[in-house]
């Protein structure tokens, strides 16, 4: 199984909607895909249509890795399941903090899925703190969102270092360029300049465009309702070249 | 299979819009449009996928085809693939877990498709309030079963299926019950490629599946001896339309075998059959070994080719490639003489007339007081005896560090005889024991057979450069890298000689002995 986080220290960059259209696109390529929604506030599960509740909350989840899998709800979509997210998740950092080892915990519990599934796609909230760092733990690739502005590109720095610094064994970091609008002269400069793979960052850029933000509306992933816009197809060389890097 | 999953049979006098009618009142579901939808279903030809209760079938609809495999019961896919290409091996898979799944379990089986069924398919998803799906009721209509290799066509009756959503199983099973109590459709259990074989009139597991006979012990041995000869000459015709076809070398494999299990026993349990019988058939069946055997021999040496590219270093691996070719073209003409050969008339004639022989009454008087007695008797005398010379021979090779490699070669053998004789009449032993005991032989004969191999290809190997040289063409660089792969099999076939000894004590150890002799004597 591949474990891919979407992550950034910062909100609103474009985190959800990255995760929910590749784990949609990966289930259509035929890959059994689990999307776990970490963020208290849903907006994944949402997009899903499916209720963001788990039975016992993160308490329950954290008790034994048997009680992931009753959690699980299959989507509208062959091959793609969702681990919902619930209110209890806005302090799983503590849920996590009171085991015996906070950081390898989340890890430990992912066993049971290597079988069930292909991906494991982890939709993150903000911040940096335990449950940020088992994700960091867990994941083979850490997907990071960025907005090509120069402050957006000083936190990213600030994930970097503390990658650097403070994780045990880091995930292999694939930042890339989201919501990028085109019209603007300070994100076309900055994508020019990080064209070549700069610090990693992936060949792919996701535009700003308003079908992504019509997700609200569709609940469904992007791909399944709309597949010619710009967006769509930015998505998919995304996933594309993620699938490479696996 | 996953709770809440069911499929319902709908009789031909009940019209289906009736019956989503009856739905309708009790869920909320949005139609689809029908789409055509074709299934073809693949196995080997072995039924290696049915006997692990499995299937893989390639799903085309309007433009997008997948591959996939699943549980034989219907039950949700465990691996599947976004691809238009229908892969003949594991190997032509792309990498990744379906490959890597498929690989061990077909080995080196081709797919072979089994039937192709052809419908209408309607998928109708039950919503909740959000609108999300919480099951899904798929309705198949004017199935059409064909098979590709007959002009056979069949149709089947239209169906139902309850295809749950985890997490949302209740919804699903709600569905079914309705279904069942309230319209009244009768559960139909029985997987879509049962169906589709059933309405074709195929047996899945059958033909080539089939079992050794299962033996009497006390049935006359000429009787019980005509009835394992019968199952090897079902085996050598089941196969014969696959070894013309060349489509997968196990045809011929399995072909051989069979041919090499006829000539053992015949040889093995000569005052069983009538001398005139012996004397026809024996130099018959030899004859039929004999012209299969180089094509198996190339097919081989194809099928390790990779392997033996490993054994030389990586940089001259591709100086090997030409030996391949030339592997290939010799393949190619050999295949077409052993197709000539199994058009003669001889042939024909040896298949007929040794079926008549099988098909009719077992001599009487029977030709020797041995063919008169118990099955069960005859059978361990043999072996008993094969045993004993085994050990004999293997001792003195142990004792005589000079032994030629003739006497291995006889050993190796012996090793056959007893193999064939234990897997013939293994009906009749304890499964465990024998099992135990076909095992420890089976080292044994790995042993003496890779000393053989290794032998053998180096004396090809020479056969070949002679060939390929009198061809011309060939760079020196593939003779130099030939020559290397010569040297390499020189040396392990010296690794082989030193391993026998403990191989042979291993097999001949007092355990195995005691077994041997509680069984057999
Ligand atoms: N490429 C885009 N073009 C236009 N709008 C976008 C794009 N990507 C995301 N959005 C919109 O921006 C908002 C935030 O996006 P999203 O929820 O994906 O980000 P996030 O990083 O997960 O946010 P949060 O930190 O709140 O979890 C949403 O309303 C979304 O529809
Ligand atoms: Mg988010």
């Amino acid at each position: 199984m591949n474990t891919i986080a979407v992550y950034n220290l910062k909100g609103g960059v474009g985190k959800t909607s990255a995760a929910i259209n590749l784990a949609y696109l990966s289930a259509r390529d035929g890959h059994r895909t689990l999307l776990w929604d970490l963020d208290p506030q849903g907006a994944a599960t949402f997009y899903c249509r499916i209720k963001p509740k788990v039975k016992g909350g993160a308490q329950k989840i954290v008790q034994h890795k048997r009680n992931l899998d009753p959690a699980i709800r299959g989507t509208d979509f062959d091959n793609l399941d969702l681990l919902p997210a619930d209110f209890s998740y806005r302090t799983f950092d503590s849920t996590l903090d009171a085991t015996k080892k906070p950081v390898r915990h989340l890890a430990s519990l992912l066993k049971p899925l290597k079988k069930e599934y292909d991906h494991l796609i982890f939709d993150c909230p903000d911040g940096l703190a335990t449950l940020s760092e088992s994700v960091f733990f867990a994941a083979d690739l850490l997907l990071i969102p960025v907005i090509p502005t120069t402050l957006s590109l000083l936190t990213f720095d600030q994930v970097k270092k503390h990658l650097k610094k403070k994780t045990k064994r880091p995930p292999l970091t694939l930042p890339f360029f989201s919501m990028v609008d085109r019209r603007k002269r300070l994100h076309k400069e900055i994508c020019a300049e990080y064209a070549n793979g700069k610090d990693g960052f992936l060949k792919t850029t996701v535009p700003f465009a308003s079908a992504v933000e019509r997700m609200g509306v569709e609940r469904a992933p992007l791909p399944s309702y709309d597949r010619r816009s710009t967006a769509t197809r930015a998505y998919q060389a995304l996933w594309e070249e993620v699938k490479e890097k696996m | 299979m996953m709770r809440g999953t069911a499929q319902f049979a709908v009789p031909p006098e009940t019209n289906v819009d009736d019956v989503l009618a009856v739905v309708r009142r009790h869920f909320t579901f949005r139609a689809a449009r029908s789409t055509p939808c074709l299934r073809r279903y693949f196995d080997s030809f072995d039924w290696l996928l049915y006997n692990t209760q499995t299937t893989i079938y390639q799903e085309t609809l309007g433009k997008q085809k997948h591959l996939h495999w699943q549980p034989l019961d219907d039950g949700p896919p465990t691996h599947s693939l976004a691809t238009a290409e229908t892969p003949r091996f594991a190997t032509d898979l792309p990498p990744g877990r379906f490959c890597d799944d498929l690989t061990p379990v077909l080995g080196y089986r081709a797919l072979l498709p089994l039937a192709d069924v052809q419908y209408r398919r309607r998928v109708f998803r039950v919503l909740n309030k959000d609108k999300k799906t919480i099951a899904r009721l798929i309705v198949e209509e004017n199935a059409v079963v064909t098979n590709s290799t007959s002009d056979h066509k069949a149709s089947l009756g239209a169906m139902l299926r309850v295809m749950p959503i985890k997490g949302y199983e209740n919804k699903a099973l709600d569905l079914g019950r309705l279904l069942r109590k309230e319209v009244g459709l009768p559960d139909h259990d029985t997987p879509l490629l049962l169906d589709a074989l059933d309405a074709l009139g195929h047996t899945p597991g059958g033909a080539t599946g089939k079992k050794d006979p299962v033996l009497d012990p006390a049935l006359r041995a000429d009787e019980a001896v005509r009835l394992l000869l019968r199952s090897l000459l079902e085996t050598i015709e089941i196969n014969e339309p696959g070894v013309r076809a060349d489509i997968d070398t196990e045809f011929l494999h399995d072909f051989r075998v069979a041919v090499r299990r006829t000539r053992s026993v015949l040889g093995q349990l000569k005052s069983i059959l009538p001398p005139d019988v012996l004397a026809h058939y024996q130099p018959e069946f030899k004859w039929l070994g004999g012209v299969t055997g180089p094509t198996r021999d190339l097919d081989v040496y194809l099928l390790k080719f990779e392997t033996y590219q490993s054994w030389v270093p990586p940089r001259v691996r591709e100086d090997l490639e030409p030996l391949r070719d030339f592997l290939k073209v010799q393949q190619r003409r050999e295949q077409a003489r052993l197709v000539e050969a199994l058009d003669t008339p001889r042939y024909r004639a040896l298949l007929e007339g040794w079926r008549a022989f099988l098909d009719g009454p077992a001599p009487e008087p029977p030709p020797s007081p041995e063919a008169a007695r118990p099955v069960l008797e005859v059978a361990s005398a043999r072996i008993w005896r094969t045993y004993k010379k085994t050990l004999k021979e293997g001792r003195a090779i142990i004792n005589n560090p000079d032994a030629p490699a003739e006497a291995l070669h006889q050993l190796r053998i012996r090793c056959k005889k007893l193999r064939y004789l234990l897997e013939l009449f293994r009906s009749l032993y304890p499964p465990k024991a024998l099992k135990r005991l076909i095992k420890a032989l089976k080292k044994l004969q790995d042993n003496l057979g890779d000393f053989n191999d290794f032998e053998v290809q180096q004396d090809t190997l020479q056969q070949f450069a002679a060939q390929m040289k009198h061809e011309g063409q060939t760079e020196v660089d593939t003779f130099l890298a030939m020559g290397r792969l010569e040297a390499y099999m020189a040396q392990r076939q010296d690794e082989t000689r030193e391993a026998f000894a403990e191989r042979f004590l291993r097999f001949a150890d007092p355990k195995n002995q005691e077994q041997f002799r509680a069984l057999f004597k």
